[in-house]
């Protein structure tokens, strides 16, 4: 007798059925959890996710393909893709520094010096947002219109008057022909600048990273994580730090969507980077989320981005202002930053629109040591030697 | 009708008695029922010239103005483009009829881009230019006097990724920041006036709404489609503006609510800064009725 | 009509009152004229505690949590502590306060604190009492570890009702002969309901009688509660607190909104009161209907469960020394769906694909002298995947102070 197949809502049973059991106990079995998922889960990409991790959204407009993705990975190491002809994706972003360029801010094709430092690729199908601090934009396609169309800064510096040339460029090229008909078949003239976009998101959407140190302690390898990086993960996720508030989760950013997601938050904070003045104001070309919206408490408002990797992508914050983990730390550990003199001056720490999570903290220099050597753990070697994000083209 | 005859000889002679009212009363229009209509009305076709201008020059690439804004520079164009949409005439008798709008390279779904540069010059756009709206009303009697059209990309269609569909695929024309377009892009070097919605901020669905929607409403009276066009002055529009020197925010007005250049622009334009709203208490005055 | 209370008064009865540990529960409405107030302290040194996750919380795989279901620890623990005051006039008004520690939370807290009537209405007599008390629907509910023959709380009533429903609320019962029909109202912020106002209801018909020598009572009940934005509040009396380096990682938090029903039944006999032997009998039935949803802060599971569980008990004694078996399980049928069913469903600890989660427990019960018992436990602990088993041994002081 399986008495959980017995039970049904009927109340005669409810009174009656107990006394059978409790009498049969012995024969009552059978412990069960049904998961349905309605499909929610069903992709026809092989997305290299380690157990625990959900799948990112897929745009129903263009769904993920192998053969998109390889599209794309060809155009984005394509110096062709820009106004000049000199510079690709890959240009500000390189796969040895997690698809990050080292610098403190990136320079475009044409020379412009964008206000902002160039933010890793890892894991970015799962952001909220893209970009520093745009709420607008939610979807990578959306996204690179801004590297290959902007005039301020130019970036690819694709216009009116050089496109024409840049989509000739790309029809010269003979690969392209048997990879723009295999990822988008049934077109008669593929090479087109909506199906550029499709293949460069595809590829960059499958920039997934889940193979850190970190990910196989979650997977039950316990020798992964040394005991310096493990006290250094309790301090991470303490209430005394705060960190993981905003750089929380399984991509360590508190902007993250995923398929299981269903109360969606886009959320920006402003860290006290800055205070012009006393009034919270932050440089002018670079005002955060403020520059969007026009609301004076999004001031300085900025995406927290992904910690995976985040050893690789020095110098840190949306202007690259900070050039070590180390100095990070600190900041972090001060509240925020006193900028003590020149046309920025003024006490970030004191910042009206400051996230109230970046309290200040205090913290020894072993603990700062280890809660380095935890963000160490958080490097996926793989991702970055994998043959599968590298250029085609070499 | 043939069902109501065997039926009711009263409703016969009722409907016979209406229709000859209607025949008697019909002229003037307005009064026609709606499973009439397709029968009797075919369509009147209408075309809408615009003339882009610097004060009273007609504006092109590669050409000097002086005496521009409040400081009297002299400027050359570079960019003069600008999306409409919501194109309706209005009749003698204060009724307002819709222009559907012929889909083509410039015109899809309700919108068309008018371009007045051709890429020479200091001008980096496309070639090709447009300066006509093309589309067809219903025929009537009407006679119009007036036409009334909302610069911009309606809000529906602004956040819609349509990377394949003219005009929507215009380089130039894209706000990728905003994700959506620029409605008014009217350029010289060093001073760009940049006119589109902001304050946009995508919901939990992934919808985009924008808190500023920036598109001018304008409506001119006494305006005959077929001997008259419609100036868009860029004079007017900077008249309140130094376009030699930029004091603060973007290079000129883009759209920015705390950009001191855009108070100006908004101003000649009728929309209120702060709010991104048509203010009936500002009289626009870059678009006028011209022989 | 058998008449309880959790001490044992006068030696010679120390029989039936060995017996009434294992039968009927405290905190009963006081039946006798006058004022007591007595006192009970359970402490117990076990080898090992029960397996808990790694952030230390301890679920029942399977189970939704909350409430007050803590485990038991390795070395030595206050089961339980509490002071207790009853009071009763001529005129059929009693009132009860009693504080209490339990389930080894430091804490006291008030366990009961009600008043009430009895009013002699022809062949029914009827009592109404209003205040804070444990729940009546089981004498099982709000029994603690000096009450009982075991030390470690039933399992399916750490599962189902958060170790206790213990809430503010009013009772109208109706008894006519062995039978007792009882309807309670509660506030319904306590497990297995949850927020202000949230419908908690239950209703019980309660048979005791003698048959040859044999005491018996029985019962059948059903429960009601609604919850929304229910959550597993046990470990987060010291979870948020913005100060020193030194705090540990921060729990997953996580709701359930929706309704439980519950569906019970029990059979108590107790023989051999006239001889130096003496047995008991207790079998204990719970069945758990639960429709409604869990979330964390951005995903969303609906959920569904058919459980039941229950326990066995057997109890051989000769004068104060007492043998005594405990046997219990939990058969726990979850259903998730959407998107984030896996997700949630390992995020709560609600995935359990195949275990049964089980205690099989021998005791060794010595009456020391009327105040004052021993007791030694093994324990078989197959509640998680993993089983482990532990010895526990405890001291049972009881006293009335006045």
């Amino acid at each position: 007798m399986r008495c959980a197949g017995a039970l049904r809502r009927s109340r005669l049973w409810t009174l009656l059925y107990p006394l059978l059991c409790s009498v049969m106990l012995v024969a009552c079995g059978g412990s069960e959890t049904y998961l349905d998922d309605e499909a929610a889960n069903k992709t026809a990409f092989d997305w290299a996710l380690r157990e625990g991790v959900p799948l990112p959204l897929e745009p129903a407009a263009n769904p993920m393909s192998e053969t998109k993705f390889q599209l794309g990975r060809h155009l984005f190491y394509d110096a062709r893709l820009s106004g000049n002809g000199t510079q690709s994706c890959s240009s500000c972003h390189h796969q040895d520094k997690a698809f990050t360029d080292g610098l403190v801010v990136s320079v475009g094709s044409t020379g412009d010096s964008h206000p902002r430092n160039a933010q890793t690729l890892t894991n970015v199908a799962y952001n909220a947002t893209y970009t520093w601090a745009n709420p607008a934009l939610i979807t990578i396609e959306a996204q690179m219109h801004t590297p290959l169309f902007s005039e301020q800064p130019v970036e690819q510096g694709i216009d009116d008057s050089n496109q024409d040339a840049v989509l000739q460029r790309i029809l010269d090229e003979p690969r392209y022909e048997a990879l723009f008909a295999e990822a988008f078949p049934a077109q008669g003239s593929p090479v087109s600048f909506a199906n550029i976009i499709d293949a460069i998101a595809v590829f960059v959407r499958g920039m997934t990273s889940f193979n850190a140190p970190f990910d196989r302690y979650q997977l039950g390898q316990r020798s992964a994580l040394s005991a310096s990086a493990l006290r250094g993960q309790e301090l991470f996720f303490s209430e005394a730090l705060e960190c993981f508030h905003c750089h929380g989760g399984y991509n360590f950013s508190d902007s993250t969507v995923d398929r299981t997601i269903a109360f969606v938050e886009r959320p920006f904070h402003n860290t006290g980077l800055y205070n012009i003045g006393g009034s919270g104001d932050f440089p002018p070309d670079n005002q955060g989320v403020f520059e969007a919206t026009g609301d004076p408490s999004d001031m300085g408002k900025f995406r927290a981005p992904t910690l995976r990797n985040i050893t690789l992508t020095a110098p840190y914050m949306h202007d690259g202002s900070i050039d070590t983990l180390e100095a990070v730390v600190e900041f972090y550990a001060a509240g925020g930053r006193n900028v003590e003199s020149g046309p920025y001056a003024g006490d970030g720490r004191t910042n009206p629109f400051k996230d109230s999570f970046v309290s200040g903290f205090a913290i020894t220099a072993q603990q700062q040591a280890d809660l380095i050597a935890f963000l160490h753990s958080l490097t996926d070697e793989s991702f970055v030697t994998s043959p599968r994000f590298s250029n085609p083209w070499e | 009708m043939v069902g109501v005859v065997r039926k009711n000889g009263l409703a016969l002679g009722v409907t016979a008695v209406l229709g000859a009212l209607g025949l008697t009363a019909c002229g003037g229009g307005g009064g026609s029922s709606s499973d009439e209509a397709p029968k009797s009305l075919g369509s009147t076709p209408v075309s809408i010239e615009f003339a882009a201008m610097v004060a009273d020059q007609v504006l092109a690439c590669d050409t000097d103005y002086t005496g521009v804004g409040t400081a009297g520079s002299m400027v050359q164009v570079k960019d003069f483009r600008m999306f409409v949409h919501e194109v309706e005439l209005l009749t003698d008798g204060g009724k307002s009829v819709s222009v559907s709008l012929e889909d083509s390279p410039w015109q899809a779904q309700g919108v068309v881009l008018l371009d007045f540069e051709d890429g020479t010059g200091e001008c980096t756009g496309t070639a090709e230019t447009n300066r006509i709206i093309t589309g067809t009303v219903p025929d009537s009697g009407d006679v119009y006097t007036g036409v009334r059209f909302v610069v911009g990309i309606p809000e529906s269609l602004n956040h819609l990724e349509q990377a394949s569909v003219s005009p929507f695929n215009v380089t130039g024309m894209n706000w990728g920041w905003t994700n959506g377009f620029k409605f008014i892009r009217f350029d010289i070097p060093n001073w760009n006036v940049h006119i589109g919605a902001t304050g946009c901020v995508a919901d939990g669905n992934g919808d985009v709404q924008c808190s500023q929607a920036n598109r001018p409403q304008i409506e001119l009276d006494n305006f005959d489609f077929q001997t008259q066009h419609i100036r868009i002055d860029y004079a007017a529009l900077v008249q309140d503006n130094n376009v030699s020197t930029d004091t603060g925010g973007a290079v000129g007005c883009m759209s920015g609510g705390t950009d001191p250049e855009c108070n100006g622009v908004f101003t000649q334009l009728g929309l209120n800064l702060a709010s991104g709203d048509n203010d009936p208490a500002l009289a626009q005055t870059v678009f006028s009725v011209s022989n | 009509m058998i008449r309880t209370f959790p001490l044992c008064r006068v030696p010679g009865t120390l029989l039936a009152c060995l017996l009434s540990v294992n039968g009927y529960g405290h905190g009963e409405t006081p039946m006798e004229v006058g004022t007591l107030v007595s006192a009970a302290v359970s402490v117990t040194w076990r080898d090992d505690g029960m397996l808990l996750q790694d952030d230390g919380r301890w679920l029942i795989p399977g189970v939704l949590m909350g409430g007050e279901a803590y485990p038991v620890d390795a070395g030595v623990t206050v089961d339980e502590a509490r002071l207790d005051l009853a009071h009763r006039t001529a005129e059929r008004v009693f009132g009860r306060l009693q504080i209490a520690s339990h389930d080894g939370v430091s804490d006291a807290e008030i366990h009961h604190a009600y008043g009430g009537l009895q009013l002699d209405t022809g062949p029914v007599l009827t009592t109404l009492a209003a205040g804070r008390m444990a729940a009546a629907m089981t004498p099982a509910n709000g029994e603690h570890a000096s009450d009982r023959l075991f030390s470690e709380t039933p399992l399916p009533l750490q599962a189902f009702l958060g170790s206790q429903l213990n809430d503010d609320g009013a009772r109208v019962s109706l008894g006519l002969g062995a039978w007792q029909l009882g309807l309670e109202a509660w506030r319904g912020d306590r497990f297995p309901a949850a927020g202000e106002g949230e419908d908690l209801n239950d209703v019980y018909l309660h048979y005791r009688d003698g048959w040859n020598g044999v005491q018996v009572f029985a019962g059948i009940w059903w429960l009601q509660a609604d919850a929304v934005n229910r959550s597993d509040t046990r470990y987060s009396a010291d979870g948020h607190d913005h100060g020193s380096v030194s705090q540990s990682t921060t729990l997953p938090e996580y709701w359930f909104d929706g309704r439980t029903e519950i569906g019970g039944a029990f059979l108590r006999l107790d023989g051999g009161h006239a001889s130096h032997w003496h047995w008991a009998l207790e079998a204990q039935y719970l069945q758990v209907s639960i429709e409604g949803s869990v979330r964390d802060s951005t995903r969303l599971a609906p959920w569904s469960a058919e459980d039941n569980g229950g326990w066995l008990q057997a109890s051989l004694g000769h004068g104060a020394h007492t043998l005594g078996l405990r046997w219990e399980r939990l058969v726990l049928e979850n259903h998730l769906s959407g998107a984030a069913a896996g997700a949630l469903a390992d995020l709560t600890g609600l995935y359990n694909p195949d275990h049964d989660p089980e205690r099989i427990s021998a005791v060794y019960h010595w009456q020391v002298q009327p105040g004052l018992a021993l007791r030694l436990e093994a324990v078989d602990d197959a509640i998680q995947t993993e089983s482990i088993q532990r010895v526990a041994v405890g001291l049972v002081w009881q006293a009335e102070l006045l």
